[in-house]
């Protein structure tokens, strides 16, 4: 690991609150309030160890995170059960469920692009390894995914964005990579599906304790549990939000009779109506900060240009101005 | 005949005790609270294993250590009673009889049942549950269930112990008519010399897990054995034997075993000061100290008589003890004292 | 309303109606304060709702799935564990405090814990793991996760207690029964057995409820097929919190009367001794 640009970061932070930079996150200047922040279970480790400390360093406001999937999020922001004045959501979808009572516009931050993970000491690790290098084409991938008794781990479709992510890839990497409807299904277990779908928790230790030969991974997770990936081309990997229409193109029927498609795996962030404004703005303004991008770019997300979405009137003034160019 | 010879270890001491009790015949084991008394009938009955020794009933061999035989409580065919009775409390009376009949639907077997149960004057307690009878009763149906199980020995520890003086009595000869004609042999513990030596044919005196004296019922008291049988069956008091150099021997004084008065035929003849004097019973016990020397002495007497004041005694055929507190045959007792006792 | 001071020839004062009625409040206060979870859970359903979300095709199945399974894992910890309570209760092990803390021990783990350490037991890639695929099971994803799951949650409380309602029977009437010619399986039929009846009653009780509860073990490695709990997760997840409350209620359904009969059927043997 790098340590130096942590360290510095930090050191600015300090000197940023030494020299009265507080004021500079925040919009009045009344006392200490606290940005009480919905996320996106994939961002836990991030936001605990890294952002929620470094921005508490750096405004004085008090931080109190809540991970979740992000619909769920959503769902007992709308009922009320919870009340958090910042939300990050992966996926806009999310977010668009709040407007407008709750929000009416959003910020993109950074992309989580959609890997696959694998078990470094895994029977399959050296043709994974080889294709990681490059030695190997990134067809070998599906074949070897596709293979009987190949261990696969992935989220459920149903709860989680990623475990949609992960069918709807396999769907865009059918043209590309000449797969069979066959190799497919194969790829995605079959008739015994159920048998690859974990709750997020359970996928990550599973990985880690060697109980799987690969796994369905955001880059920002397999970066933070330092396993080995295999990064797959944009045009699969929901990672570029220009790619938006084409992502779009892979369709899922989820079990509930919903239908869902693909969209770009974009954290985007947001201010909910609620308590302590200030507090909420000033993480917003923080996250968007050098110091919170180069938190994000070192936790493996995909820093993209800020890009407002939805509303500029409803974007609070003291955010308007760095979102100026977006 | 029940024959046991066993060795139990404890954490102060090793319980060994060897003893036989015809078919038939009673034994009281009787010593003070943890000499071991109930842990040789636990070994009779399978409750505690004893690291040596053998226990057979005519035989029948129910453990021998040699042999590394021991037969599960089970199927020893001995029956227990203690003090706490022991009822199933899920059970009524009339289960709790019937617990131990084999088998279960035998009309001898119902016939002998309520003999038993007329005879012991638990009829009308048969729909009761344990938890409702009084202390007496409890020890009754107790009894009367150990009686109707399939037994060669039959087991007493301690079983009328909780209960008033009076019923404890009563239990006794109501357990005593229910033995007589009874094939078992029957062992009673118990701390109360009275009770032991109403029961047994022969007492056997227990201490700290040795059989000190295994004698007929007056022997143990007549002729105790050693000096500590006697503190142990009720001597009040030891003192320098008349007849011997002093510190060479001794008297036991049993507060029973006294009379008013010289009468040199019948024994040492004490004069002292009466330390104290307060009622027992119908009688009165009376504290002597004898000049020169010794200790005081206790005997219970007919009369009052006032602190202070003279009183002369005579101790009716002491047993005598050498320094070592062994028993001394040197002066034994003619045949016309004897009987005089 | 009378004076609190003691009457004459009374050592201790009766308590007053006042002293009663503050007393009945008090402990009613409490009651609402531990029921007011379950009084909000039924005001804020319909029947209507409850019906409908019941009626979706398969919304039945996680009910098979959490009875089945609690069914299976109570038979397995019954049969198992009752031994070993009587043997913990009649010290017939040797170190018994040590057996007492080994079967404390995932008791006292968070079950998310437990979870992820049969991970590394039961994975696929373990010997049991392998073994059990040459048995043609798996303990990942499949019924039988859910039932180990639900054992490891809930084992310990059954053996602990049932070891406690052992050691309440006096063994002098083990012994009793024995020296009455009953060998060590029949006395403990008609003497051990029932007189433990209400304590293993309640032990079995506080056992299901916390089977047919588990969820924190389940998660990690029994994410298929569905019990009640997890899908009381996921629906909440999905969709929130009010269409999960059915499910809750459901749950709720199966998984108290059992121990609130056994609860009442213990409370009146023990009256009846």
């Amino acid at each position: 690991m790098r340590a130096g640009p942590g360290v510095a970061s930090a050191l600015a932070a300090l000197l940023l609150a030494a020299c009265g930079g507080v004021p500079a996150l925040r919009s009045t200047s009344a006392g200490p309030g606290t940005a009480e922040v919905a996320y996106a279970g994939s961002l836990l480790l991030l936001n605990e160890r890294t952002i929620g400390p470094g921005f508490e360093r750096a405004t004085g406001d008090g931080y109190q995170g809540r991970g979740g999937g992000s619909f769920g999020l959503a769902a007992e922001i709308r009922s009320g059960e919870i009340r958090p004045n910042v939300f990050e959501s992966i996926g806009l979808a999310p977010i668009l469920r709040l407007e407008p009572r709750f929000t009416r516009w959003a910020v993109q931050v950074a992309a989580s692009p959609l890997v696959v993970a694998y078990d470094p000491h895994g029977p399959y690790a050296g043709a994974l390894d080889a294709i990681r290098r490059g030695r190997r084409p990134l067809a070998d991938l599906f074949a070897i995914l596709a293979r009987p008794g190949f261990r696969l781990g992935r989220t459920n479709p149903a709860t989680d964005p990623q475990g949609q992510a992960f069918v709807e890839m396999v769907r865009l990497a059918a043209g590309p990579f000449h797969l069979a409807p066959a190799q497919r299904a194969a790829i995605l277990g079959g008739a015994n599906a159920s048998q690859q779908i974990f709750s997020e928790t359970a996928l990550e230790a599973r990985l880690q304790a060697g109980q799987l030969d690969a796994a369905s991974a955001f880059r920002s997770q397999a970066v933070q549990l330092h396993l080995p990936y295999i990064t797959l081309p944009a045009s699969i990997d929901f990672g570029d939000p220009a790619l938006a229409q084409h992502y779009a193109s892979a369709r899922l029927r989820l079990p509930g009779g919903a239908e869902v498609h693909g969209v770009p795996l974009v954290m985007d962030i947001t201010v909910l109506r609620g308590a302590d404004q200030a507090a909420a703005v000033a993480f917003v303004r923080y996250v968007l900060s050098a110091a919170g991008r180069q938190a994000l770019a070192r936790a493996g997300y995909r820093l993209l240009p800020p890009r407002l979405l939805g509303s500029r009137a409803a974007v609070p003034a003291a955010l308007r101005h760095d979102l100026a160019g977006a | 005949m029940l024959v046991v010879d066993v060795e139990v270890p404890r954490r102060r001491f090793t319980v060994a005790a060897a003893f036989e009790v015809p078919a038939g015949g009673r034994l009281a084991l009787h010593g003070p609270s943890g000499a071991g008394k109930t842990t040789v009938l636990e070994a009779v009955a399978g409750l505690v294993a004893p690291s040596r020794g053998s226990v057979r009933v005519g035989q029948r061999r129910l453990l021998d250590t040699v042999r590394l035989r021991a037969l599960p409580p089970a199927e020893r065919r001995v029956a227990l009673v203690r003090q706490r009775p022991g009822l199933f409390p899920h059970l009524t009376v009339a289960q709790n009889l019937a617990y131990g009949l084999r088998p279960r639907r035998d009309p001898v077997a119902r016939d002998r049942v309520r003999a038993l149960v007329e005879a012991m004057g638990v009829g009308e307690l048969l729909g009761s549950r344990p938890g409702s009878l009084s202390g007496g009763q409890a020890q009754r149906v107790a009894l009367a269930r150990a009686l109707l199980s399939r037994h060669d020995v039959l087991l007493l520890d301690e079983p009328f112990a909780g209960l008033d003086a009076g019923l404890q009595a009563e239990l006794l000869e109501l357990c005593l008519a229910m033995l007589a004609g009874s094939a078992a042999a029957a062992v009673l513990v118990t701390h109360d010399l009275v009770a032991a030596q109403r029961f047994g044919e022969r007492i056997g005196v227990l201490d700290a897990g040795r059989v000190l004296q295994l004698d007929a019922p007056d022997a143990v008291v007549a002729r105790p054995a050693s000096r500590r049988v006697a503190e142990l069956v009720g001597y009040g008091g030891f003192l320098p034997d008349p007849g011997l150099a002093p510190g060479a021997g001794w008297i036991g004084v049993h507060p029973d075993r006294v009379a008013p008065g010289a009468s040199p035929a019948l024994g040492p003849v004490l004069t002292g000061t009466v330390r104290g004097c307060h009622p027992a019973g119908g009688a009165w016990t009376v504290t002597l100290a004898v000049s020169p020397g010794g200790e005081p002495v206790t005997c219970r007497l007919g009369a009052a008589a006032a602190p202070g004041a003279p009183l002369t005694v005579t101790v009716l055929d002491p047993p005598r003890f050498d320094a070592a507190g062994r028993a001394r045959r040197a002066a034994p007792p003619t045949p016309e004292r004897a009987r005089a006792v | 309303m009378t004076s609190l001071a003691p009457s004459p020839g009374r050592a201790v004062p009766r308590p007053t109606a006042a002293a009663a009625a503050v007393g009945v409040a008090g402990a009613l206060v409490v009651v609402l304060v531990l029921l007011a979870p379950l009084l909000a859970l039924l005001a804020h359903l319909s029947p209507g709702g409850v019906r409908a979300a019941l009626r979706q095709p398969g919304a039945l199945d996680p009910l098979a799935v959490s009875l089945g399974a609690s069914a299976l894992a109570m038979l397995l910890i019954a049969g198992a564990g009752t031994p070993v309570a009587w043997l913990l209760a009649r010290r017939r092990l040797p170190a018994p405090a040590l057996w007492e803390t080994a079967i404390l021990l995932p008791l006292l783990m968070p079950p998310l814990v437990v979870g992820l350490l049969l991970v590394f037991v039961l994975g696929p890639a373990t010997p049991i793991g392998v073994a059990l695929a040459h048995l043609r099971l798996s303990a990942t994803n499949t019924f039988l996760a859910v039932v180990v799951a639900e054992v490891y949650e809930s084992a310990p409380y059954y053996v602990l207690q049932a070891a406690a309602a052992f050691a309440a029977v006096d063994p002098d009437l083990e012994d009793a029964a024995a020296l009455l010619g009953d060998r060590a399986a029949r006395r403990f039929r008609r003497v051990t057995l029932p007189l433990a009846a209400p304590g293993l009653a309640t032990a079995f009780a506080v056992s299901w409820a916390r089977a047919i509860g588990a969820f924190g073990a389940v998660l990690i490695i029994a994410y298929h097929p569905y019990g009640l709990p997890l899908q009381i997760w996921t629906t909440l997840q999905e969709t929130g919190l009010a269409s999960s409350l059915p499910f809750a209620l459901l749950l709720l359904a199966v998984a108290l009367p059992p121990p609130l009969a056994a609860l009442w059927w213990s409370a009146r043997a023990r009256r009846r001794r």
